[in-house]
């Protein structure tokens, strides 16, 4: 029951931390970026060729290099890489059709063509192989940590850890402090905010960085703690990200974290011999979730203007 | 060579068959992506069936399955995917936007995982050896084409009937429209179904075409394509559904000689559509370029007979507002109000912003729900109505903030009202459609939009923009017509136009008009009765003398000297 | 007479394929209050939001403090000394009354001894902010909103105030006690450009006005002269 828990807990942290991303977004545009699940294996295979030095694999031929970075340092790099790539994103796809007040179901086509172009780009580079993360060179991390019944791999606390403490630092950070104030202003009224002086322009491109750098953990996390199942993987958790943040509230920054840790939970909870339908859960909370709440668990009610 | 070619045509009619059924909902304001999960049913629906009928009643040896099953499972899978588009819609269809797009794009991947894990769909390996049509793979080119041409005219036609009208007005504004009497409920369940159908029969030829069956054939992926389809080739006719299938479905194949870089430039390509055509390759309106002027039908000797819903009530009072109440929250917007209204009278409804008037408008047409009293039309107590059936009913309303239909033409606006004109038989539709735009016709002359018919409403200035909302109610034929700043946003002589169009209104028709208005003077000098809000509450009402020199009046309303203490 | 402040000429404003200004000019020396008033529909907001960045604009002559403001951005704009207190308050709702005057005084966020000064000056002018301090905005009554709103737009210490509708549906009392405010600041120095469609209470507090008519300036001058105007007295005074 309690190891049943913490597995969830675990993966339902990351889900958490990838749909905060999406949330954040949501709540500044009102628009869905797809092109967060490319990003997310983008970061994943940044990551595992600055750690295990091997790039390459698919059309590209396989090519080591002799420098190995330490797991921390790729991943640094990975997210700033990430950051970037996002903050390009929104630069290419999302801030011309801003300026034009394009409908927002163009946003979703542009980050879908970027989410294709990204995707099968990896597909060149890597090919379809699972890549595994060689657990045993990140220090200091044993492979199993027993407390009594309990056994948790060791990537498994590294990942819970991680992400927690992220995600607390990022709550405090948006209820706290004026950054974060300025950010929620814009979300609610850019207009307003602009009036203020803040400048509503550089609050988006910092957002795209951010959730950028938030995918890239996130990937490199479950990569990790799993595999690397090929660059499709980025796209699927992209979608159960976006059935977190409906269940939470879209562009609730708690409700994203509350509706990824309910999803990892629901998840764990599925009986061994349904799991076939355990990539379903997603879904059907996604559904009866608008059909019975749709502003989500923590959102507000969804107003018609008249 | 010619058999890819033939292949190539062949998915090219499948994916345009898709993007119709994704434009179908979209068309009424719907963006559902369910499409994917219908065509897996109509899938699985054709595969068993045929199976089924292969092994128990044709004759073994049979190798070309007959024409006649067919044709038998293509009207099940319609009917099939109709009853369960219809049902789902009344549950799925209150969600909108992106919402709507989320949960269906659930639906899809729950319908997913079903096939891919119970029994009777095989599995993940899926069913196998479906029965063939043809000998050849390429005569399915005919089948595909024949279901193409049948849907496409088909959604054409419903496009140009009653039913496109009011879907497209729903499109652009759910609430003007059911303020002219559409039933959005009804028509996006509707909408909605349809393209579950055109979804589900492309599953059934597909499925015989594939020759097997699997739970891969809808998934996330498919409804992220149909939703490029139809935004590149541009969302607001079918052919732009069905260009842009036709084009990014042969887009892979054109680039075959980049091989393994096609699906990156595809995707590029889609992203520089998105930026760079935003009104998709086929834009709106882009037949009516070579259109007629409708206004030469115009008939200037025509006019319409008076009418009267009511029936032949000797009931003076035509409207009866009892102790209403509207609260928001804590808020209490109107408090406690009462009057009633005469059959043919000018009743004017004033006070300062914010005094509640709007509102009043607002519960009178449905759209904000009483919290305490009752409103009465003709006797009828039509408190708990929605707001097209009191459209039916003859309460018609103009809006405040101008809710036209501003991306189609002056005389789409007006049609948009014609929901009388609604048509049971067949036969009758041409006929229905030309007294429709006959009376249009009528209206546009009556509001002085004289040749304006073809432009576009949000095109038109203030002034017009406000003539253009009444002649749509007036389309509609309403007893009240609740007029909501009618002349905010005019010239002096405009005014006295508008004034004169009002009267009119009452003295030809016999419309019971009921007006907000700040420019005091139009209100004294048209009314036969005043109203006075302020805060909610009802301060003052009677005749505009008595109205003027009313000291409550003076002192909330037209600024008084005191005010300033 | 006092240098110009705000200096506008052959201003215009569209919407779609609707103009909603035309060709309008205006200008306003430092310290002064001016009016602008007009029907519902005439363009009054439209004109503020042209100033202030909210809509696009074309301008002959658009200077403020002798900057061509064309240039600028809303967020830019604030910066050079341009407050808006916007029609029907839009208060950020979900946030507290502190935070809504944290961020107005975001364009001075490095100066924290300035902020908490001007915190403390508005709480100053609007006591009853100071009691609501740590509820959400969106709970505050109209009144309250309002002041909430100019409170709010005086956090970045602007040069000229441009006020929307500030007694739009508040009780008569509280409308004094706000223009009663807005006196004050003009007496502290500042600028108010005043839009109302109370135009007794309007032409009262403005030393000039301007008449807006469907997008155009019909009538401008003293606001004493316009109270006493006849065309003014029967279009807005309703006698």
């Amino acid at each position: 029951m309690l190891q049943t828990l913490l597995n969830g807990l675990c993966i339902g942290s990351v889900y958490a931390l990838f749909a905060l991303g999406y949330a954040l977004v949501f709540s500044l545009l009102g628009v869905i970026n797809f092109a967060q699940g490319a990003v997310f294996a983008v970061g994943a295979y940044l990551t595992w060729s600055l750690n295990t030095g091997s790039w390459g694999g698919g059309q590209v031929p396989l090519w080591e290099t002799s420098f190995r970075l330490s797991f921390g340092l790729s991943l640094g790099i990975s997210m700033l890489f990430c950051a970037g790539l996002s903050a390009f994103i929104e630069r290419v796809a999302f801030e011309p059709l801003r300026r034009r007040r394009a409908e927002p179901l163009l946003y979703l086509v542009s980050s879908l063509g970027v989410a294709i172009l990204l995707v099968n780009a990896l597909l060149l580079i890597y090919g379809a192989e699972t890549r595994n993360f060689d657990l045993e060179a990140i220090p200091f991390i044993p492979v199993l940590v027993e407390w009594g019944d309990i056994r948790l791999r060791g990537i498994q606390v590294l990942i819970l850890a991680v992400s927690l403490a992220v995600l607390a630092l990022l709550i405090l950070v948006f209820r706290f402090s004026l950054i974060g104030k300025a950010l929620r202003a814009v979300a609610e009224n850019p207009a307003v905010a602009g009036l203020l002086g803040i400048p509503v322009q550089r609050c988006i491109v910092y957002t795209f960085a951010l959730s950028g750098a938030l995918a890239s953990l996130a990937g490199t996390l479950v990569a990790s703690g799993f595999s690397i199942p090929g660059p499709h993987f980025g796209l699927l958790f992209g979608l159960k990200a976006l059935a977190v943040i409906v269940l939470g509230g879209m562009g609730e920054i708690s409700g994203a974290v509350l509706g990824g840790l309910l999803l990892g939970l629901f998840e764990a909870f599925v009986p061994a011999e349904f799991s076939g339908y355990k990539e379903a859960v997603a879904f059907t909370l996604l559904f009866l979730g608008l059909m019975i709440r749709p502003q989500g668990l923590l959102g507000r009610p969804i107003l018609e203007k008249l | 060579m010619l058999e890819i070619d033939s292949f190539v045509l062949i998915t090219m009619l499948q994916q345009a068959l898709l993007g119709i059924s994704l434009y179908v909902p979209l068309m009424s304001g719907q963006l559902s992506l369910a499409s994917p999960a219908f065509y897996t049913i109509g899938g699985y629906l054709a595969a068993l069936l045929s199976s089924a009928v292969a092994k128990n009643y044709l004759p073994s040896g049979t190798e070309i399955y007959p024409w006649t099953w067919l044709l038998v499972e293509l009207a099940l899978a319609a009917l099939l995917c109709f009853v369960l588009a219809y049902g789902m819609g009344r549950l799925v269809l209150r969600l909108r936007g992106i919402y709507l797009a989320l949960a269906t794009l659930a639906l899809v991947e729950i319908v997913r995982v079903l096939c891919l894990n119970l029994e009777w769909t095989g599995g993940a390996i899926g069913i196998f050896s479906i029965p063939q049509i043809y000998a050849e793979q390429q005569s399915y080119l005919w089948l595909f084409f024949l279901l193409f041409v049948a849907v496409a005219s088909g959604v054409v036609c419903l496009e140009r009937s009653v039913h496109g009208q009011a879907f497209r007005a729903l499109r652009e504004d759910e609430f003007a429209g059911a303020a002219m009497g559409i039933d959005p409920a009804r028509c996006k369940t509707l909408a909605f179904a349809f393209g579950a159908v055109i979804a589900g029969i492309t599953g059934v030829a597909s499925a015989h075409l594939l020759n097997t069956w699997n739970a891969r054939q809808g998934n996330f992926d498919s409804s992220i394509n149909l939703l490029a389809y139809v935004m590149i080739g541009g969302p607001w006719s079918v052919w732009g559904g069905v260009l842009g299938g036709m084009l990014l479905s042969a887009l892979p194949e054109l680039l075959r000689p980049l091989q393994d870089y096609r699906l990156v430039v595809n995707g590029s390509l889609i992203v520089l559509a998105s930026l760079y055509l935003p009104k998709g390759l086929v834009p709106d309106r882009f037949w009516q370029r070579w259109m007629k002027d409708p206004e030469r039908d115009f008939d200037p000797l025509w006019k319409p007979d008076p009418w009267n819903r009511v029936g032949s009530t000797d009931a003076t009072k035509l409207l009866e507002i009892k102790a209403l109440t509207v609260r928001f929250g804590g808020l209490v917007a109107v408090k406690d109000l009462q009057f009633d209204l005469q059959k043919g009278e000018i009743f004017g409804l004033i006070g300062p912003n914010g005094a509640g008037k709007t509102t009043v408008f607002n519960v009178l047409s449905g759209f904000v729900k009483a919290s305490a009293g009752q409103v009465l039309f003709a006797n009828i107590d039509i408190t708990e109505w929605s707001v097209y059936h009191r459209a039916r009913l003859g309460i018609l309303r103009t809006f405040q903030n101008l809710r036209l239909l501003r991306q189609q033409s002056v005389l789409d606006n007006i049609l948009s009202a014609r929901h009388r004109f609604v048509s049971k038989g067949l036969g009758s539709l041409v006929q229905e459609r030309h007294s429709a735009r006959k009376e249009a016709l009528y209206w546009l002359h009556f509001c002085g939009l004289k040749g304006q018919a073809r432009r576009l409403a949000g095109d038109l200035n203030y002034g017009d923009q406000r003539r253009l909302e009444m002649a749509r109610a007036l389309m509609a034929h309403p007893e009240i017509l609740l007029l909501d700043e009618p002349v905010a946003g005019m010239n002096l002589k405009e005014k006295s136009g508008m004034q004169q169009l009002i009267l009119q209104l009452r003295d030809e028709f016999g419309i019971t008009v009921v007006l907000i208005e700040h420019h005091v003077p139009l209100v004294l000098g048209l009314c036969d009765r005043i109203a006075v809000l302020n805060f909610g509450q009802l301060i003052a009402l009677g005749s505009p003398a008595e109205i003027q020199n009313h000291p409550a009046v003076r002192a909330a309303y037209l600024g008084d000297d005191k005010e300033l203490g | 007479m006092k240098e110009i402040l705000l200096d506008v000429r052959g201003l215009s404003v569209h919407y779609g394929g609707i103009q909603a200004l035309n060709d309008v000019h205006m200008s306003l020396h430092c310290g002064e209050i001016v009016s602008l008033i007009g029907a519902n529909g005439a363009g009054k907001t439209s004109f503020l939001r042209a100033l202030s960045g909210l809509v696009k604009s074309k301008a002959e002559v658009l200077s403020f403090v002798g900057e061509n403001l064309g240039k600028y951005d809303a967020a830019r704009r604030v910066r050079l000394g341009l407050g808006h207190s916007p029609e029907g308050r839009l208060v950020l709702a979900r946030q507290t009354v502190e935070d809504n005057l944290q961020l107005g005084a975001w364009v001075q966020r490095h100066h924290a001894d300035a902020c908490r000064a001007s915190l403390s000056e508005v709480y100053q002018l609007f006591p009853r902010l100071k009691e609501r301090r740590l509820q959400s905005a969106g709970t505050l009554s109209g009144g309250e909103q309002q002041m909430l709103a100019i409170g709010r737009a005086l956090m970045a210490k602007p040069k000229l105030l441009l006020l929307d509708e500030p007694s739009l549906g508040l009780a008569p009392l509280l409308v004094a006690e706000i223009f009663d405010r807005m006196r004050f600041l003009n007496e502290q120095g500042m600028a108010l450009l005043l839009v109302e469609q109370n135009a007794h209470l309007a032409l009262r507090l403005a030393q000039r006005a301007y008449v807006l008519e469907s997008g155009s300036i019909v009538l401008e001058g003293e606001a004493q002269a316009l109270l006493h105007d006849a065309r003014v007295q029967s279009a807005y005074l309703g006698t």
